[in-house]
């Protein structure tokens, strides 16, 4: 535990780019979603 | 200058433990951010229909109504139409109807009034699931889940709409570039941290992704379908089978009665997607598109203007409800009608019996200015009084138009404008029909029910004739019968697969019988 708490610590180059990243995705997919439309190509025709 | 002793300093970490430990850090911090939202009720994913439009079984349709225990209320609308709000069971039939945009426009009250009347007690209840745009991949889903909500008798009127979503489904897809991104979205969607994530984007993104109708119109059309061939296009009807077939199995599993309909659709509306046959050589297609266009342009202009096309120049047109002005704001309506000098509206075909009042169509006041040159087309069309010029000229159309079915018997716009032809030069009415139903058989995506949609209705109706819990009823077959020629024209639909509000309205007034001896029954075993 001690040693995990001083890697926290001491070494946030190691953890914090996957801790970012892992937001990043959430929202990179999160925009793909906002970005889909809602209804069909041919919503103007059915 | 003092060294630091060396029994002081703690070992360094091995790169390996070092990421075990980032490995930990990181599922430590997704299980704690998801922990803290799900404690809050930040982002829950039960109050999101899906990430995907509704295509995934996860989707969650129907959401409870925290104010109200046991209520629940669907969330499929996305703000366009008032969601439905199902109440806990009562001692009431209940009865549920889905579908697409025809359901949805099913109202309420013209089932629920009938069958109130007959049942005073135990009354009975009427929740209109119908949703524009859904086909049966998103219907069989929705009807999954509504099924748990506990109906007696359930209304199938689906069909219209298996290329419109498939297309949509395909759009998805393409625009994800990958399937499996979208599938690791699906799973991720039960986050809370992944529906925050899109909480944020969708309010960054707010203004993109709201486009305009030539947008709409012009998007993902050309790719999703410039391929499909009509042998392909039998995946999607197998699909449909396949789900309607699963629908019914699992409402009677659930003790739920059936009523099923075929769909009534516009022999009069152009094929949607016309792709000629891959295997043809160059050469061929060549000269099928200049027979056509040879035959487009000697039929006279007030004859096709608007209905066949010659060139890019006189395009087909494709109606919508919101055209006749149906389904626009009372502010639109207002607008439209304090415009002046629009004629009346042009004279179509007489009806008799139950359609005697057709057409049904609002006054062209209410119209967009599209619909009239339409409209003035399809009034001398089912005329059918071309003068001896137009009549040599429509027979000389008819011949290259046979020429080009033999290069290319399978081509729908060719089917199409064949029986158009064959439809005004009169004496062969048989023949017309035959070729106006073969044109949106071999559409490569229909975008209205076909013979074989509804084909697939009525053969699992007479497999199922005699079983007490289910009831069919041939809607199309009864407007056919009805409409001059066994032709179903716009006199009683506004567009290729809506019928205008009054003749919908006769629809469901047929529907109502069957889903009052299936409610009867239903009372008498409660």
């Amino acid at each position: 535990m001690r040693t995990y708490l001083r890697f926290l610590r001491r070494h946030p180059g190691w953890w914090l780019p996957p801790v970012v990243a892992y937001l990043g995705v959430l929202l990179w997919l999160a925009l793909r979603v906002a970005q889909t439309p809602d209804n069909p190509f041919a919503y103007t025709l059915y | 200058m003092s060294s630091a002793d060396p029994s002081d300093s703690p070992p360094p970490i091995s790169v390996g433990r070092r990421l075990a430990y980032v490995a930990l850090t990181l599922v430590l911090f997704a299980v704690l951010l998801e922990g803290t939202l799900a404690l809050t009720g930040i982002g829950d994913p039960r109050k999101r229909l899906s990430l995907t439009r509704g295509f995934s079984p996860t989707a969650s349709y129907f959401a409870p109504v925290p104010e109200k225990p046991g209520t629940v209320t669907t969330q499929m609308f996305n703000g366009e139409s008032v969601e439905i709000v199902i109440p806990p069971r009562s001692e009431r039939v209940r009865v549920m109807m889905f579908g697409g945009s025809n359901t949805e426009g099913f109202l309420v009250d013209w089932v629920e009034a009938p069958l109130q009347q007959a049942l005073p007690a135990p009354g009975v209840e009427v929740f209109n699931l119908g949703r524009h745009g859904y086909g049966s991949e998103r219907v069989r889903i929705l009807f999954t889940q509504a099924l748990e909500y506990d109906p007696d008798v359930v209304l199938i009127y689906m069909g219209h709409n298996e290329f419109i979503e498939q297309g949509f489904a395909a759009e998805l897809i393409e625009r994800w570039r990958q399937p499996w991104l979208l599938r690791v979205t699906e799973k991720l969607s039960a986050l809370h941290s992944m529906n925050v994530a899109v909480d944020v984007a969708e309010s960054l993104a707010r203004d993109q992704a709201s486009l305009t109708p030539e947008q709409q119109r012009g998007r993902g059309e050309a790719t999703v379908f410039r391929s499909l061939t009509w042998e392909r296009t039998q995946i999607f009807f197998e699909v449909y089978e396949e789900n309607l077939r699963a629908m019914v199995s699992l409402a009677r599993d659930a003790g739920a009665q059936v009523v099923l309909s075929t769909l009534v659709g516009n022999d009069f509306d152009p094929p949607f997607v016309i792709n000629l046959p891959r295997e043809l050589p160059p050469e061929t297609v060549q000269i099928i598109h200049q027979m056509r266009r040879q035959a487009a342009v000697l039929i006279p202009f007030r004859l096709r203007r608007g209905l066949i096309q010659s060139g890019p120049d006189d395009p087909s047109v494709h109606l919508r409800p919101t055209d006749w002005g149906e389904s626009i704001t009372r502010e639109e309506l207002a607008e439209r009608r304090t415009r002046g000098g629009l004629p009346a509206a042009p004279p179509l075909r007489p009806h008799v019996g139950d359609l005697a009042a057709a057409p049904f169509g609002r006054p062209s006041t209410d119209w967009k200015p599209v619909v009239y040159p339409l409209m003035a087309t399809m009034s001398k069309v089912y005329a059918r009084q071309p003068n001896p010029a137009e009549r040599a000229a429509l027979e000389q159309a008819a011949t290259i138009l046979e020429q080009v079915l033999e290069l290319a018997p399978d081509h729908p716009a060719t089917l199409f404008e064949l029986g158009i032809v064959v439809y005004m030069l009169g004496g062969d009415d048989d023949r017309a029909r035959d070729l106006l139903i073969a044109a949106a058989h071999y559409d490569r995506a229909p975008t209205r029910a076909n013979d074989i949609v509804n084909g697939i209705v009525r053969e699992l109706a007479a497999e199922l004739a005699g079983e007490p819990d289910v009831r069919f009823v041939d809607s199309e077959r009864w407007f056919r019968e009805r409409c001059p020629q066994g032709l179903v024209g716009y006199e009683v639909m506004m567009d290729n697969c809506h019928l205008h509000q009054e003749a919908r309205k006769i629809l469901v007034a047929n529907l109502v019988t069957p889903l009052l001896e299936l409610s009867r029954e239903a009372a008498e075993e409660r």
